[in-house]
């Protein structure tokens, strides 16, 4: 084990998801709260039976209106970053898509777990979620409606979010010490109601800084 | 003069029998997606299979065809030609007879006359007067038709004009189907229909058209019904009455129905005069229709030319027309289509649709003929036409177009095509999806290349050009052409004289115009790939779905003469700069053209050029839209789903659904590149 480096406090991340309630687990939304902060409290000290400090932290941006799309990032005692990509505040949601960029020079994905926030009674929710090269990942989630029986297709609803709503988890390896943006870039998002029509929304990113690379 | 005989170039067909044609094909077209119905008992389809057998090709009944006229032309000289018929017309609905005198008057265009020869009904008891004089005539049977042949005393005289009466009875045998329609039936309401059983025509096939007047006498209770102006009814010392009806036009295209008619009509004295003719239970939508005749003798009238004749009549019929039958000065459709009313909302669509067809013929198919069998599109597929532009303005859809569209994509493969320009189009067992769909279909794309506003100029200037005069798909071109002050070679020749239709492949790439100083400047780059033969020039509608939410409509020409490559014109790249990042792009999203799409990339289906989550949103909102439905027995089917957009169906089954799903989501990161 590397010696942990003691880090400053980082309140962002606490603040914001502190704001962003529970999802339904039922739903594949994932129970976020202030427990689950990316922030590192300062670390006591460095004895290898007190749990390692975290290798950096992550600043999320915060949202302006009420319906947005959230990043929060928290880091594991292996060094590990936790980013969960969240979606809050949509009303009549019917598909939301987006490409969320990192930089790879400083951040290593390895994992990504894509959830189905929109699986509802006749609707069947898939969620690409995939690593793309140059530091993307592909995010897309939509409402397929289901057929009953021998009836015809209703006219498409979307979904009413009550509170926040995990559509995935990115688990990145910072490679260095350094600080660096996940964030979706413009012109490749967008959410959608059941009529197609485009969500007012905000896709927000966040920042990462981090202190060395995790093994 | 010299053509043949259009009477088939004014009857519509119900899209439902139409759906119908092409069940002699194999039940599964190459591309998985399953063929039509089985034919409607009836129908001219089922027709077709009586006469000619299941495997009914379009070479086999142009043998069929011209052993026939072979037959006929040899001893149908164009010695005459007839200027009118005076026709007495006798029905006896109790005993099922109709008996009949037709006073014709000729013109005599050769020297040494001596033989007269006309194409009538097989009747019985024919007897020929020419004067005061009993002259032999013989009538045979052929081909089911029957050609009487008159023996004259002496040589008539060149250039003179004479009178012949032929005076017939007959017992009509009224459940044989004749080129495509049931042509009589004797019912407790309807009493008789015939579309041409009444009058003489030149044992040629070729046209002629006259002047006439009908006299139809009924029993006391009956009317008749017939284009022309009507007067009576006169009372007969036996108790009948007699209904007459005057064409003062020269026109073969006729018909003449007798039923418990009540009917309806404009103010004595309005111009041009309406009348609907229908029996008492449907007299209630009597008003209906005549507002619907006027609203469209106005539409069509302020596009092409005025309204030619004096006066229009609907006619309601029981016979089995597949739809409607439109000659001179009248329209006789089946008796539900008289259901139709603006609260019965996709009845009445349907509805109108057939109506505003059948009274586009006026223009299309009477005030200009087409010239044989060939031009049959300037009958059936402009006034298909026309009602589809009509229905897209009063209802603010293309429903009508898209339908016929899908309809000929998806219904007319391998044999059963052929170009809608070409001398066998009438007799292919795809006729109706090929004449009527497709042909329409490319009036409308026309349209679309022109503008609308020039496209009727361009048929004004050929409604003017060619007013009661027959003529060539070259003729309707040269309109378009001087209304349009452009060639419009290539778009006739891609487009009427080859079969088939556009199958590309799409391909795009979105990227900012300058990566080191994003201005939000978005170029472009489509790349259209056509494996269908010809390759054709095309300008493609595309809508532009922008960052902020708006959707921008442009257009880009595909023009294979521009390929980048000359050794292979097939693939076409075409750039266009916008001034936002772009979120996708759908092309011909109102299907305009007559094509068939795949995606180029994978699973792109946005054309965003790359498969990413925002096609999987796409894909969900066209998610379980199918072109096949399941019928009670089991099999699949064809149906013309206007909200299909094959570019979503990824394994090309004719359903979007949860089987293309994994071809999407295995596509995800797949990136389009356009060099």
């Amino acid at each position: 084990m590397k010696p942990l480096i003691l880090l400053p406090f980082v309140a962002t991340v606490a603040l914001l998801l502190g704001a962003c309630g529970g999802g339904d687990p039922a739903n594949g939304a994932a129970s976020v709260g202030p427990d689950a902060t990316g922030a590192g409290d300062l670390a006591p000290d460095s004895t290898a039976d007190v749990a390692p400090a975290p290798l950096g932290a992550f600043t999320a941006d915060a949202p302006t209106g009420t319906t947005f799309v959230a990043t929060a990032g928290t880091f594991a005692p292996t060094g590990l970053l936790t980013v969960d990509v969240t979606l809050t505040g949509f009303k009549d949601l019917y598909g939301v898509a987006g490409h969320l960029h990192y930089d790879p020079a400083h951040l290593e994905l390895v994992n990504i777990e894509g959830k189905s926030p929109l699986v509802e009674g006749s609707y069947d929710n898939p969620t690409v979620a995939r690593k793309s090269p140059a530091g993307r990942v592909l995010l897309g989630t939509a409402r397929l409606q289901k057929k009953t029986g021998k009836g015809q297709l209703q006219a498409p609803t979307g979904i009413d979010l009550a509170g926040t709503a995990l559509w995935a988890r990115l688990t990145f390896k910072p490679l260095a010490a350094g600080s660096s943006r996940v964030e979706f870039a413009p012109g490749d998002r967008g959410a959608f109601d059941s009529q197609k029509v485009l969500i007012k929304a905000e896709f927000l990113g966040g920042k990462v800084v981090t202190t060395g690379g995790a093994n | 003069m010299k053509r043949l005989l259009p009477i088939l170039a004014i009857i519509t067909c119900f899209p439902s029998v139409a759906i119908a044609l092409d069940a002699a094909e194999e039940a599964v077209q190459p591309n998985g997606v399953p063929r039509a119905l089985p034919p409607v008992p009836g129908s001219d389809a089922a027709w077709r299979d009586a006469r000619f057998g299941r495997e009914l090709t379009p070479a086999r009944v142009m043998r069929w065809l011209e052993k026939a006229h072979a037959v006929l032309r040899e001893t149908g000289q164009p010695d005459v030609d007839i200027l009118h018929q005076d026709i007495t017309f006798e029905i006896d609905d109790k005993a099922q007879t109709v008996k009949g005198t037709i006073v014709a008057t000729l013109h005599v265009n050769n020297p040494g006359v001596t033989q007269l020869h006309f194409r009538a009904e097989p009747w019985d008891g024919v007897l020929v007067t020419y004067g005061d004089l009993e002259v032999p005539s013989t009538l045979t049977e052929m081909q089911g038709s029957g050609v009487i042949d008159v023996a004259l005393p002496q040589a008539l005289t060149e250039a003179t004009d004479v009178t012949i009466s032929v005076a017939f009875a007959d017992k009509p045998q009224c459940g044989e189907v004749t080129f495509l329609l049931v042509p009589c039936n004797f019912d407790d309401q309807f009493a008789y229909f015939a579309f041409y059983r009444y009058y003489l025509q030149p044992a040629s096939f070729d046209s002629d058209p006259f002047t006439s007047m009908l006299h139809v006498r009924t029993p006391i209770g009956l009317m008749a019904a017939a284009p022309g102006i009507p007067s009576g009814p006169d009372d007969n010392k036996d108790g009948t009455v007699t209904w007459n009806f005057e064409q003062i036009e020269n026109t073969e295209n006729a018909g003449v129905s007798v039923a418990v008619y009540d009917p309806k009509g404009t103010p004595a004295g309005e111009k041009p005069f309406i009348n609907v003719y229908v029996i008492n239970d449907f007299s209630d939508n009597a008003k209906t229709f005549i507002d619907l005749g006027k609203a469209l003798i106005a539409f069509f009238g302020e596009r092409f030319t005025p309204f030619p004749w004096v006066g229009l009549n609907y006619i309601q019929v029981s016979n089995e027309l597949g739809g409607g039958y439109a000659p001179l000065g009248g329209i006789f459709m089946l008796r539900d289509e008289f259901s139709a009313s603006p609260d019965l909302d996709m009845f009445w669509m349907t509805g109108v649709a057939l109506v505003s067809h059948e009274t586009a013929h006026q223009w299309w198919g009477n005030l200009v003929e087409p010239s044989g069998a060939a031009n049959v599109c300037l009958s059936e597929s402009l006034a298909e036409f026309s009602s589809c532009y009509y229905t897209e303005k009063t209802f603010n859809s293309r429903y009508q177009q898209i339908q016929n569209n899908l309809q000929f994509v998806y219904g007319v493969q391998g044999k059963a095509d052929v170009p809608v320009h070409s001398e066998t189009v009438y007799y292919t067992s795809a006729y109706v999806p090929i004449v009527y769909y497709k042909g329409s279909i490319i009036f409308d794309m026309l349209r679309f290349e022109l503008g609308a506003e020039t496209m009727m100029k361009g048929l004004s200037i050929y409604a003017t050009t060619w007013n009661r005069k027959s003529a060539k798909l070259e003729d309707i071109q040269a309109a378009m052409e001087e209304a349009a002050g452009q060639k419009l070679d290539w778009f006739f020749k891609q487009w009427f004289d080859t079969k088939g239709y556009l199958q590309a492949s799409l391909r795009a790439t979105t990227a900012p115009v300058d990566p080191k100083a994003p201005t939000g400047k978005t170029k472009l780059r489509l790349r259209v790939v056509q494996f269908s033969k010809p390759l054709r020039r095309v300008t493609l509608p595309v809508a532009v779905d922008l960052l902020d939410g708006t959707t921008l409509d442009t257009t880009l020409v595909i023009d294979p003469s521009t390929a980048a490559d000359p050794s292979d014109k097939t693939s076409v790249t075409v750039d266009k700069v916008f001034d936002q990042p772009i979120l996708g792009v759908r092309v011909d999203r109102e299907r305009v053209l007559l094509r068939e799409w795949s995606a180029g990339t994978t699973g792109d289906v946005n054309l965003s050029g790359l498969t990413d989550g925002m096609d999987l949103v796409d894909f969900a909102f066209r998610f379980g839209r199918s072109i096949v439905f399941t019928a009670g027995d089991g099999n699949a089917y064809f149906h013309p789903n206007i909200s299909w957009n094959e570019i979503y169906d990824l394994n090309q089954d004719g359903k979007i659904n949860k089987d293309d799903l994994p071809i999407l989501t295995e596509a995800v990161g797949t990136e389009a590149v356009l060099d």
